[in-house]
């Protein structure tokens, strides 16, 4: 494929605006109201980063495991599929992270834990008021992105806590914000690409 | 252009009624003769609307439409997601299996007869009547299946595409080397590059042009919906920039059929309606081209 330079960005998306956002709101439907459980998931993060007790760190690695987990398959694999070639491979990565969370999880940690950087503050309340978006773009609730139903909430959650938590050895924090990093990326340019 | 180009081009042009009434005007297929309408469907991005039942319905709606005003030749690939199975659906809904021309293409490194099969089991059709190799993506591979997928009756034409101007000159390899039905390719008031090589040689070498993007996937469209229609245009009887750039890409005397997509009832009234009505000459055709630049 010599003519990979001769793409745009634009010619990468496979849907128009209106079939992802019916699409969100489809999946929105489906499980609700548990999402609104998740929506409060960004504030155990928080209080987990903050804690004294490894257990908590291990508990907040733990429930981003399971958002990841659950992003990966109830969106990526079951709804985004229907409609993006690629969504297997990013319902893959998202299984990817989940056990690397996991793993992380299960190692052991450092004693001390310091208080979380601002920026991990930062993430952390983009990540729990991120469904806002949808009302103050002109979108409908039913079409609201949650942590853990939707990939940049999760995304931006697992950069807070794995900045924040600094009972996480650094080259274990890097390799878990390197799947979120590309995440936000790719949501990032559907975002543009589908304004 | 020599004399034998001008002789098809004059002949291909002279198929095609200047003021069509009744049955929508076609053009033949130049390897069989086969009359095929000059506006078909395209279902990039429009057709893809995943599971959501009122999306497919729309869509379903779209291609009665389109049936209704005497269309039959509709594209899609294994590449546009969801669509081959819409489409499916829309065929039965409009009882429309007998009367479609279906195109489609084969668009893998791998296994190509399966996923053909895949495909034809989206569309439910017994048999594809035209498969294209998508992109040039494997032809070395998927041509000659092609090819052996007619001789067995599996299919009726074999073609290639490409897309937006990319491996124009591997492509013309391809047109002057193997033995193909159908080509397809951009060509809109924009995109003129096929008009220097492409289409001459397809007129020469008696290969249908199927013409996708004739609206930039409608970027064309809304550049120039910033501009009022040109009194002129309705010389041609356009009442749309998109009748004007539609009857622009078919009244070139080689093309065969444009694909325009829309997911609209109305857009695609509007657009089988260019495919009526009288057709610029090559003056008014370059006028077009010129006006269009300049805005």
């Amino acid at each position: 494929m010599t003519e990979w330079w001769t793409y745009g960005l634009s010619d990468f998306l496979m849907f128009s605006p209106q079939a992802y956002w019916r699409l969100v709101a489809r999946y929105n439907a489906a499980w609700w109201p548990a999402q609104a459980l998740a929506t409060v998931a960004p504030l155990a993060l928080l209080a987990a980063m903050r804690s004294r007790h490894a257990w908590a760190a291990r508990a907040g690695l733990l429930l981003l495991a399971t958002g990841w987990g659950w992003l990966g398959w109830a969106f990526h694999w079951q709804r985004y599929a229907e409609i993006f070639l690629a969504a297997p491979w990013t319902a893959a990565a998202c299984a990817l992270q989940a056990l690397l969370l996991v793993m992380v999880a299960a190692l052991p940690l450092r004693g001390v834990n310091r208080q979380p950087a601002a920026a991990a503050w930062l993430l952390a309340a983009l990540a729990l008021l991120y469904p806002l978006l949808a009302p103050l773009t002109g979108h409908p609730w039913a079409e609201a992105e949650v942590f853990g139903f939707m990939p940049e909430p999760t995304a931006l959650a697992t950069l807070g806590a794995v900045l924040g938590c600094t009972r996480i050895a650094g080259p274990a924090r890097v390799l878990l914000a390197i799947l979120p990093v590309l995440s936000l990326a790719l949501g990032a340019a559907t975002r543009v690409l589908i304004a | 252009m020599k004399r034998r180009t001008f002789i098809q081009w004059s002949t291909l042009a002279a198929a095609s009624p200047v003021r069509a009434q009744g049955a929508p005007p076609t053009r033949p297929i130049p390897s069989t003769g086969e009359a095929i309408q000059r506006v078909g469907l395209g279902t990039w991005i429009t057709f893809n609307v995943g599971q959501d039942p009122p999306a497919r319905a729309r869509c379903a709606q779209v291609m009665r439409a389109f049936f209704d005003a005497g269309g039959r030749l509709i594209d899609s690939s294994p590449m546009y997601g969801s669509a081959q199975g819409v489409i499916g659906e829309g065929l039965r809904a409009a009882a429309a299996l007998q009367r479609v021309f279906s195109a489609d293409k084969v668009w893998t490194s791998s296994d190509g007869a399966a996923q053909v099969e895949a495909s034809r089991g989206h569309w439910q059709l017994p048999r594809f009547d035209l498969l294209q190799v998508h992109n040039l993506l494997a032809w070395e591979k998927q041509l000659p299946l092609l090819q052996r997928m007619k001789e067995r009756g599996q299919l009726r034409y074999v073609g290639i595409t490409t897309s937006e101007g990319r491996r124009h000159r591997e492509f013309e390899q391809l047109m002057r080397g193997h033995a193909l039905d159908f080509v397809q390719f951009t060509y809109n008031l924009l995109d003129r590059e096929a008009e220097e090589r492409l289409l001459p040689l397809a007129a020469d070498r008696g290969i249908a042009v199927l013409v996708n993007r004739p609206f930039q996937e409608g970027a064309l469209l809304r550049r120039l919906q910033r501009h009022p229609l040109p009194a002129w245009a309705a010389e041609i009887e356009c009442t749309s920039w998109a009748q004007f750039a539609l009857k622009f890409v078919i009244s070139h005397p080689a093309v065969t059929c444009a694909i325009p997509a829309t997911r609209r009832v109305d857009h695609v009234r509007e657009n089988m309606a260019a495919a009526r009505g009288r057709m610029p000459d090559e003056a008014l055709r370059r006028r077009m081209a010129s006006h269009v630049a300049g805005l």
